[in-house]
């Protein structure tokens, strides 16, 4: 692809272009004569994906640096949102009556918010304010903040469905044999029912990292998520989509990172869901059914963005 | 019935006071910083911080805040401070911009989503199905905030078919109205248009095995009647569930990104403008007006729902 396209004849022309820089202008200078931009394949041999047009840096090491962010963010999301949710579902689903009550009507409650708004608000209030819980202290910039809201408002998603398993679980013979011997509530369950778990939990984890991914770039895309210094994909869509019109790839690589990123882990559960467990997706359905049979709510969506 | 719609209000306001809550929590008690710096802005002046401070009665009890908040909100005294303007008024006048995006992204999805499920649903197994099928996957899984700037690029800057964003309003000039809404219309509109296919079809197939459906064939209606009348009926109502609520979380999801893409002036670009800046008080009342207008949206959705099925309510009580 030798002749150069549309991006770079543009960036020719212009060597000085004003670019809108974390909300304040600044004058960017092209190198004399290399155009900033795709380079397909190095046609100036320098970078991989080209540079970005902010300080000429290569916009191949950004993804991946940004990447680190996203990946960071989505599994660690979803890793706390899956252990709160198996600890909320084991206690729900076994212990029944007011605990289940009050969890269910926890959970309920978060899932029927509009989550993103919700997300978006907490998220900016977190990056003004930072954030102060007794001896939990967390600055403004940090990275934890998308984080913990994110897995804290994605956690009816597996929580819900835990629960329902939980439920079936118990009424099992092996349940109540254990209980016979004499088993503590803890050691039934933790010992006999969360193993039988596991390939729900999996299962449900490599979607809820999907999920999680889009939720930040979502956040990060609008400001309210990872904030500078740190970058993450969806941070780069924002810069990218001001300089669409020059150097379209700068919104559209980072773009297609998550896509594929989501698309990918979606298809390692489906795969991980056959493989574990033949007969895993009958029991997961019938286990979303049982939970929707008990709380007659809504159907089992995700965050779709 | 009137159970059911008494128990749906409750939940729903039981809801609505659990964001309120949160909004308070997070926005006045959690942050470490002096909450009325936070209000006030980056470039506040300490003036304008200490009135807000006795604006606000952040020296009260929590309670008396959360109240004295709760009356700005529903009086539209909640302003934003730089300029001085109430954030009421804001969010109304972007409301013609954002149900203008919604709707119209509405109609494009449930038309194409129900004409594709169907298609696809009558020839299943077929190559159109499969064509279909792969279709509509990649719609699911093109992301907004990659499917805006890839219109853009393409429709807007180079083939320079389409405005690059903006919103006309419809009263100004209907055409450029449309021809300023048709990107965004389908950016908001693709991913549900993927999903409400795969949802259609799937229930056509299953109702297609139902005995009302062998017994309409039998007394011998076409198999179009059959396809129409019987199958595609019975298979619309969980769809039109589906639908009411994703229009509110479109609304206070993809529609924020897609207007804050397209510079579309609406409530939710407002919102994407707010977090820009860093203004905390605008951000504040989108997400609770929003979050009223949808959970109001979803209840009025549950309580449409259970009328048109009476497993719904029959069910939630024999539960309880």
């Amino acid at each position: 692809m030798g002749e150069p396209r549309g991006p770079h004849r543009a960036n020719q022309e212009h060597t000085v272009d004003t670019v809108t820089v974390d909300g304040e202008e600044r004058d960017v200078v092209t190198p004399e004569g290399k155009p900033i931009g795709p380079q397909w394949f190095g046609a100036d041999g320098e970078f991989f994906l080209g540079a970005d047009s902010r300080l000429g840096r290569d916009e191949m090491v950004r993804l991946m640096y940004g990447g680190r962010t996203s990946l960071l963010v989505g599994i660690t999301a979803a890793l706390i949102a899956t252990l709160l949710a198996i600890v909320l579902g084991l206690l729900a689903g076994y212990f029944r009556g007011w605990v289940d009550g009050l969890i269910a009507r926890i959970l309920d409650t978060i899932w029927s918010l509009p989550v993103f708004l919700i997300g978006l608000s907490v998220g900016i209030a977190l990056a003004v304010g930072g954030l102060k819980i007794g001896p939990l202290e967390l600055s403004s910039g940090s990275i934890w903040n998308p984080i913990l809201i994110i897995s804290i408002f994605t956690v009816p998603y597996i929580a819900r469905p835990i629960r329902g398993e939980v439920l079936a679980l118990s009424e099992k013979e092996f349940v109540e044999a254990a209980i016979a011997q004499g088993a503590s509530p803890l050691r039934v369950m933790f010992g006999e029912i969360l193993p039988n778990l596991a390939s729900t939990v999996i299962v449900f984890l490599t979607l809820m990292i999907a999920n999680s991914m889009l939720f930040e770039a979502g956040l990060s895309f609008l400001g309210a998520g990872v904030q500078p210094p740190n970058s993450s994909w969806g941070t780069m869509i924002t810069v990218g989509v001001d300089l669409l019109k020059i150097q379209p790839l700068l919104a559209i690589l980072p773009g297609l990172m998550i896509m594929l990123t989501v698309l990918s882990l979606n298809i390692i559960g489906d795969a991980l869901r056959d493989a574990l467990d033949p007969r895993g997706k009958a029991r997961m359905d019938a286990a979303l059914q049982f939970e929707a049979q008990a709380s007659a709510n809504r159907p089992v969506g995700e965050v779709a963005l | 019935m009137t159970r059911f719609i008494a128990r749906r209000l409750a939940g729903m306001i039981a809801v609505l006071f659990a964001v309120s809550v949160i909004v308070f929590v997070v926005f006045m008690v959690l942050p470490k910083q002096n909450p009325a710096q936070t209000l006030a802005g980056k470039n506040a002046t300490p003036l304008l911080v200490e009135n807000i401070e006795q604006e606000w009665g952040f020296d009260d009890s929590l309670p008396q805040q959360y109240l004295t908040m709760m009356k700005k909100i529903f009086t539209g005294e909640l302003v934003q401070y730089e300029p001085r303007i109430p954030v009421s008024d804001q969010v109304i006048e972007g409301i013609p911009a954002t149900f203008s995006l919604t709707i119209g992204a509405a109609v494009i999805w449930l038309f194409f989503g129900l004409l594709l499920g169907y298609l696809s649903a009558i020839r299943a197994g077929g190559w159109l199905d499969r064509i279909l099928t792969g279709v509509s996957i990649a719609g699911i899984s093109i992301p907004v905030f990659l499917l805006a700037p890839v219109l853009i690029y393409f429709f807007a800057n180079k083939l320079e078919i389409f405005p690059n964003g903006l919103y006309v309003p419809f009263s100004e000039d209907p055409y450029e109205w449309m021809r300023h809404l048709i990107l965004p219309w389908f950016t908001l509109a693709l991913l549900s248009i993927g999903f409400y296919s795969r949802v259609l079809r799937s229930n056509m197939l299953d109702v297609m095995n139902e005995d009302y459906v062998r017994t309409a064939r039998a007394k011998g209606l076409s198999e179009r009647q059959v396809m129409t009348r019987h199958v595609l009926r019975n298979s619309l109502i969980p769809v039109i569930t589906l639908f009411g609520l994703d229009f509110g979380a479109t609304i206070a999801g993809t529609a924020i990104i897609t207007e804050a893409i397209y510079s579309i002036d609406g409530v939710g670009n407002y919102a994407a403008e707010a977090v820009a800046k860093f203004e905390l008080p605008p951000i504040m009342g989108v997400a609770l007006y929003g979050a009223f207008f949808v959970v109001l949206m979803n209840t009025i959705v549950d309580i449409v729902y259970a009328y048109l099925d009476p497993r719904v309510r029959l069910g939630e009580s024999a539960s309880q």
